[in-house]
């Protein structure tokens, strides 16, 4: 079924047409809303607010992009409102200071994946989304750009700015590592 | 140092460790078809006091300026044996229009997207 099938199904109000469009899309919203929030009953209630708005809105949905980037948008709009009625993100880049605590051996690459998985968590929310929307979801720029609203030169110096940060901390906290063994 | 890069990038590209529970579908399911049930209800009150208040407007408006045809009406209300049935059918009439908009018109648009 393509998208404009799937669409016109949903509208004429099918139940298993609604059930298709979650398991089409519901890996595009937990990845987002996995992301910002990290309480899994929030994540939970806030991935069913975004498909009930996803479809209650649909009907506005006019194919001028993608469906994924149009539900996309929807997720990424949600998120942000969530972590700023939450107060969940409030600091800039420079300005956090990153908690490294737990010990990890920098020659054992599953303790620095949960290290790494650490600092991301501690990333301001529009870093992370942004950092989702590339690498996990696969959006390109432009469409970056559409989700979020943000200006190309801003999306591509998140990204930049964010993995500079992540490895500038990590290059630190393994040379503490090797200095202490 | 290229291999900090190199898993910075595996771990972005990882999945959240996150699952959505089993009945996830049929609670969005039940949320959305509780969500129409209650704007249809509200749409059926806005559409019972939107005809009451027609009724009344144009009941005051011809009371005013035309008092002569409530007579007339009245004649005709008592030769009819009452207008109030043939207002509850017309009301009758409009809900059902309105009704068959909805679920005809409206959904043949939906259906030519």
């Amino acid at each position: 079924m393509d998208e404009k099938q799937l669409v016109r199904q949903v509208l004429s109000g099918s139940d298993s047409a609604i059930r298709l469009l979650i398991s089409k899309y519901e890996r595009l919203v937990i990845h987002m809303v996995a992301r910002v929030v990290s309480d899994n009953m929030d994540r939970e209630e806030l991935c069913q607010d975004v498909f009930v708005k996803v479809i209650n809105k649909l009907n506005g949905f006019n194919f001028d992009a993608k469906l994924s980037t149009w539900i996309a948008t929807i997720a990424y709009r949600m998120a942000v409102n969530f972590a700023k009625k939450k107060k969940l993100d409030q600091v800039d880049l420079d300005h956090i200071e990153f908690k490294v605590g737990g010990e990890f051996q920098v020659t054992e690459k599953e303790d620095m994946k949960l290290f790494i998985h650490g600092l991301i968590d501690q990333l301001p929310v529009s870093y992370k989304t942004v950092l989702t929307l590339f690498y996990l979801d696969g959006f390109s720029y432009p469409e970056i750009v559409k989700i979020t609203g943000m200006p190309e030169g801003t999306v591509k110096n998140y990204i930049h700015r964010a993995k500079s940060k992540l490895k500038k901390i990590i290059e630190e906290h393994a040379r503490k590592e090797v200095a202490l063994i | 140092m290229k291999k900090i890069e190199d898993l910075i990038d595996e771990v972005l590209k990882t999945e959240p460790d996150f699952q959505l529970r089993k009945d996830f579908k049929d609670r969005v399911v039940q949320a959305i078809r509780k969500q129409e049930k209650a704007s249809q209800r509200k749409l059926y009150i806005w559409m019972a006091l939107g005809t009451l208040i027609i009724f009344g407007f144009g009941y005051g408006t011809i009371a005013y300026f035309l008092p002569g045809t409530l007579d007339s009406l009245k004649t005709f209300n008592d030769g009819v044996s009452g207008i109030i049935p043939l207002a509850v059918l017309i009301g009758l009439l409009i809900t059902v229009v309105q009704y068959l908009d909805k679920r005809l018109v409206k959904n043949k648009i939906i259906m030519n997207i």
